[in-house]
């Protein structure tokens, strides 16, 4: 317990000065979906009028905001793999004790943490931009934001460990992205089996807690329940592919291979 | 084995963003050890491998041989019992090179640690090593203590050098007795022999039956052979 409790607070300790040392880096990210952002929100306002359009904007603003974590947290197991294997500190992770899947489960809730500040500026920005200002409601968004990342959490294992063994998929892992920037904005009503995929259905919970101003205790108990169901069975495939690709990779010692 | 540690081959193994101080606190963080009491040994090991003077500058800044001197501080930091080293002075200047190797017998003197080495440079392994495992294709060809690889090969052989050119008719009869083999390229006045022994008793019969002949020596030498003659031994004979 006081070993993984001392990996935390050192994958903490050492996102937090990266992110202080790359401080313009991390920006640059931001940037480009702000970018995005006020691109789909100001050609929308070109296209949509009348009185629906405060609800689809707002429902914009949720999805960008669901969507940053996503990124976050897809990317904090993929990516880094990637940038982890390049560097050569792959191997040395995979000598530690506590074993990588804790290594990975802390670094993603570590850099999750310290993204929630400052997604919650950029939620703020994208009000302002707007001028519509949505209800925050932490007790019932949190909560669904966690369910649903679980499931992203799933796909950025399942890639992840791709990258372990077919190295070169940096190009896929970028489209992938973008799947999940339509899977965040689609509305369900009129496509209701994407719920079965993961992330849209978090997306609608999320959008009718902070849009339509309901509570997670009126929303009804099948789609909580079914969220659960889909974000724990998303994340038990990809967490179980990622063990197989890793024995792979480790069998053929690709590990550190880039 | 809960404790092991390892610098791999090339100069990586260690986070390029953060400083030598950042890295070491990270990497003893993951193997459960409390950076903030390792503050003083994390001092000492930086400067003990004479890296003090860049605690506090990003890695990515220091030449090849100092992040080579990191990843072994990193490793070492972690407290393991064993240690693997894969070509650690692969591609370093002189001085890293002789810092490395100095540290590393260092830590082998010390006790505690295991070390598994690996490298192609035979010197180095002469110098650090007890005990040497040649793989070869993947199998193991000899596995050994390095001054028994070495006695084994010692092989009682001597070169030596004559005042006069021998005749065919005093060479046969050395040659019977003898493993002997005739430079074939020496000069008039010469003659020049490898022998090879079957004990070191056997060099005085050899010098006996020269002065029967009529030849007097010049010199005589002893042959050492090194790790890397009997690492070429090993792997041309395919064994021993």
């Amino acid at each position: 317990m006081r070993a993984k409790l001392l990996l935390l607070w050192g994958l903490l300790k050492k996102h937090v000065i990266e992110l202080k040392r790359y401080f313009f880096d991390s920006l640059s990210g931001l940037v480009t979906i702000y970018l995005i952002f006020l691109l789909i929100f100001f050609g929308f306002k070109g296209f949509v009028s009348g009185p629906n359009f405060g609800n689809t904007v707002d429902g914009i603003v949720v999805g960008f905001f669901l969507w940053n974590f996503t990124l976050e947290v897809y990317s904090e197991l993929s990516n880094s793999l990637i940038r982890e294997a390049r560097w050569g500190t792959l191997e040395q992770l995979y000598l530690s004790p506590e074993g990588f899947g804790w290594i990975s489960f802390f670094q993603v809730l570590s850099s999750f943490a310290l993204f929630f500040l400052v997604n919650l500026g950029f939620l703020y920005l994208m009000m302002f931009t707007t001028g519509r200002f949505l209800r925050l409601k932490p007790v019932s968004t949190l909560p669904i934001i966690g369910v649903t990342l679980l499931g992203v959490g799933g796909i950025g294992y399942f890639l992840g460990g791709l990258t372990l063994v077919f190295k070169r998929v940096e190009s896929f892992l970028q489209i992938v992205q973008f799947v999940f920037i339509a899977l965040v904005m689609f509305p369900l009503e009129s496509l209701p089996l994407m719920k079965y995929l993961p992330l849209a259905h978090g997306a609608d919970l999320l959008r009718r807690v902070m849009v339509q101003g309901k509570t997670i205790s009126q929303l009804p108990l099948s789609d909580l329940i079914f969220l659960v169901l889909n974000s724990t069975i998303y994340f038990a495939i990809g967490y179980g592919a990622f063990k197989y690709f890793e024995s792979i990779a480790k069998r053929k010692g690709l590990l550190g291979h880039y | 084995m809960k404790r092991t540690s390892a610098v791999l081959e090339g100069n990586r193994n260690v986070y390029w963003r953060l400083t030598p101080r950042e890295n070491l606190e990270f990497f003893a963080s993951l193997h459960g050890i409390n950076p903030a009491k390792k503050r003083e040994d994390i001092r000492k090991l930086l400067s003990s491998l004479r890296l003090e003077e860049k605690t506090d500058t990003p890695a990515r800044k220091l030449s090849r041989g100092m992040k080579q001197k990191l990843a072994l501080a990193a490793a070492l930091v972690r407290e393991p019992e064993l240690l693997l080293l894969d070509e650690p002075t692969l591609g370093l200047d002189v001085q890293a090179s002789r810092d490395m190797e100095r540290r590393v017998q260092e830590l082998a003197e010390e006790g505690d640690l295991t070390i598994l080495f690996s490298s192609h440079d035979m010197d180095v392994v002469e110098e650090v090593c007890d005990r040497v495992i040649v793989l070869q294709e993947g199998e193991i060809v000899v596995e050994d203590r390095v001054e028994n690889l070495i006695d084994l090969f010692r092989a009682e052989g001597y070169s030596l050098v004559l005042d006069d050119s021998l005749e065919d008719a005093a060479r046969s009869p050395l040659e019977e007795e003898f493993d002997l083999s005739f430079n074939p390229n020496q000069s008039e006045e010469r003659t020049e022999i490898e022998a090879s022994l079957a004990e070191p008793a056997e060099v005085y019969r050899l010098l006996e039956r020269i002065e029967e002949a009529g030849a007097q020596v010049i010199s005589l030498n002893r042959k050492q052979p090194d790790l890397e003659e009997v690492f070429l031994n090993i792997v041309e004979g395919g064994e021993k």
